[in-house]
């Protein structure tokens, strides 16, 4: 499953988005375009749907949302709901639409509308005759009730499993010098994971790293998973050297490109719901950031999994296997930015069409002077 | 045996061109471009120059840009070291299709193998349609571009697994004459 289409209203920085979604989207803008708040709208709805994470007043409220008048778009008129739409099914087809439109209340968020349907067939749509006599229900939706979804409880169990992922090198290797608990996004607890997993799936997985690696980090032989004598999980690989027998390393001294490289691999291949990932080509060097899309798609090939990935890259960028239909430009407009898919381009089309890579054909647009420039009118 | 510099087009070009000098005894060193033909024309001349100094090879393919490989060297006018370009006619993945072994790899019955690779007018294309024709799903997921985009998404990991494993340039350079050049200079250089 994945998520054919996003919509938003009142947003953050959008307000209004209605783009369709591949399997493999990369969002490219300037700085402060909003890339960032299009990806957190996605992970809000893991928040909403993911169980005792709190539901709809914790997701609002957390420390990135700060509450509906931070999330509410500075160009919305008072008072105007949130939306957030998502259509998800397969490649072809969609299955479940979830809507949800959110206001602020005395206390908290309050819930507009909640719509779900499952092959057009509505399954819910709130308020109805409950709500009206105990206004309190709609501080929570129905989304984020293990008693109240079991008609779309499938939908629920997918939106749970949305991850997010900005890859901090240092904190892979020395957790235990930052204080956070739990599952976290910015890769704490990879090597536990990696320790925790079932001895069969982990080596097919190091080997298919080892694999995936070969073009990026050539030297590097063999990866493994070992304890030190206190019993603290260790990730090592053994790099061919010059030198025989020399060259085990363990994650302390991988370098950050290369721990980042292995984590990102490790997690495409834990799961197969969207993964929402922040600029990957950060410490890596330009040659093996041209190599991530194919890693994307060597990784997911064998186990689909959308991936939603935001970039500057024009190396990232550069690899022509890309399809202008997988890359979204988010710009700044007068009234906060909007998000265009870069097939729907003409002039971006024509340049793709005369040989130009996708980084040359859409970056320009995302450059701080091409917000200044008036559209020249497009003759097809 | 020597180490090579090249300047190339892309990643899959890069591959080919390793195996040619692999399968000689030679050796891929610093590897220049990349960055699509138009990029390197602008750097041409440089290039041709640098390569008086060291062993270089600089690949580009021939496509519809001129009738025949010396107008488009001679339009180009690299000066520098003369042997050091070498034009692929009209595309290097007409080198790949050259060699029988490409019917396994791409999954087709070798009868679908165009005769003449040399005479293709778009070998890159031919080599995408023959895989739309391939039994297998990887194949056709990797190599056929679906949307818009001019290679599908798995392409140039294909042709480097193909290159690393079963690719025979000297099988090949009996159908085509660009690859028997390429070969002929790359054996004539004495380490």
């Amino acid at each position: 499953m994945q998520i054919r289409r996003l919509r938003l209203e009142n947003w953050k920085n959008f307000r209004s988005v209605d783009v369709a979604l591949s399997s493999r989207v990369f969002l490219v803008g300037p700085n402060a375009a909003g890339k960032s708040n299009l990806l957190d709208a996605v992970r809000f709805l893991g928040d909403l749907a993911r169980p005792g994470a709190g539901g709809l007043q914790a997701a609002v409220a957390n420390e990135r949302r700060q509450g509906i008048s931070q999330i509410r778009s500075l160009h919305a008129r008072a008072r105007s709901a949130i939306v957030v739409e998502v259509e998800i099914g397969d490649a072809e087809t969609t299955n479940w639409t979830y809507r949800l439109e959110i206001a602020g209340g005395k206390q908290g968020a309050v819930v507009a509308r909640e719509r779900v349907e499952h092959d057009g067939t509505t399954m819910l749509d709130r308020p109805n005759a409950n709500d009206r006599d105990d206004a309190a229900l709609l501080g929570q939706t129905h989304l984020e009730q293990l008693s109240a979804n079991g008609r779309f409880r499938p939908l629920a169990e997918f939106l749970a499993r949305i991850s997010y992922l900005h890859l901090v090198p240092q904190l892979l290797r020395e957790p235990q010098r930052f204080d956070l608990i739990g599952s976290d996004p910015l890769g704490s607890d990879f090597l536990r994971r990696v320790a925790n997993t079932p001895t069969k799936t982990r080596e097919s997985r190091l080997r298919a790293i080892e694999k995936a690696m070969r073009v990026a980090v050539p030297s590097l032989a063999q990866l493994e998973q070992i304890h030190d004598k206190a019993g603290v999980p260790h990730l090592r690989g053994r790099f061919e050297h010059w030198r025989p027998n020399a060259g085990w390393q363990d994650e302390r001294q991988f370098s950050d490109g290369t721990l980042r490289l292995i984590a990102l691999l490790w997690i495409l291949m834990e799961d197969q719901a969207p993964l929402l990932l922040e600029e990957p080509e950060l410490s890596l060097n330009g040659a093996i950031v041209r190599e991530i899309p194919r890693m994307l798609h060597a990784a997911t090939r064998k186990r689909p999994r959308q991936i939603l990935v935001s970039t500057h890259s024009g190396d990232l960028l550069a690899d022509r296997g890309i399809a202008l239909e997988e890359i979204l430009m988010v710009t700044p407009v007068r009234q906060g930015s909007k998000v265009e898919v870069a097939a729907n381009r003409k002039d971006v089309r024509a340049l793709l069409e005369a040989g130009v890579s996708p980084a040359e054909a859409v970056l320009p647009h995302t450059e701080p002077g091409a917000m200044k420039q008036q559209p020249l009118p497009f003759t097809a | 045996m020597a180490i090579w510099t090249l300047a190339v087009e892309g990643p899959s070009d890069e591959a080919v061109v390793a195996a040619v000098l692999r399968a000689n005894g030679h050796d891929v060193g610093v590897v220049h471009g990349k960055r699509g033909k138009h990029h390197l024309d602008g750097n041409l001349r440089g290039y041709a120059l640098a390569a008086m100094h060291a062993p270089w090879l600089i690949v580009r393919d021939l496509d519809q840009d001129a009738a025949c490989a010396a107008e488009l060297l001679a339009a180009k006018q690299p000066g520098g070291h003369p042997g050091c370009v070498r034009i692929a006619v009209r595309a290097i993945e007409a080198w790949l299709l050259a060699d029988p072994a490409s019917a396994q790899w791409l999954g087709v019955a070798a009868s679908l193998l165009p005769r003449d690779v040399e005479s293709l007018e778009d070998p890159k294309d031919a080599l995408v349609n023959l895989a739309r024709r391939s039994r297998s799903a990887t194949i056709k997921a990797d190599i056929v571009p679906t949307l818009s985009r001019s290679i599908g998404p798995g392409y140039v990991d294909q042709v480097r697994t193909f290159c690393a494993s079963r690719w025979r340039p000297d099988v090949a350079a009996r159908r085509s004459e660009s690859l028997s050049r390429l070969i002929r200079h790359v054996r004539s250089r004495q380490s």
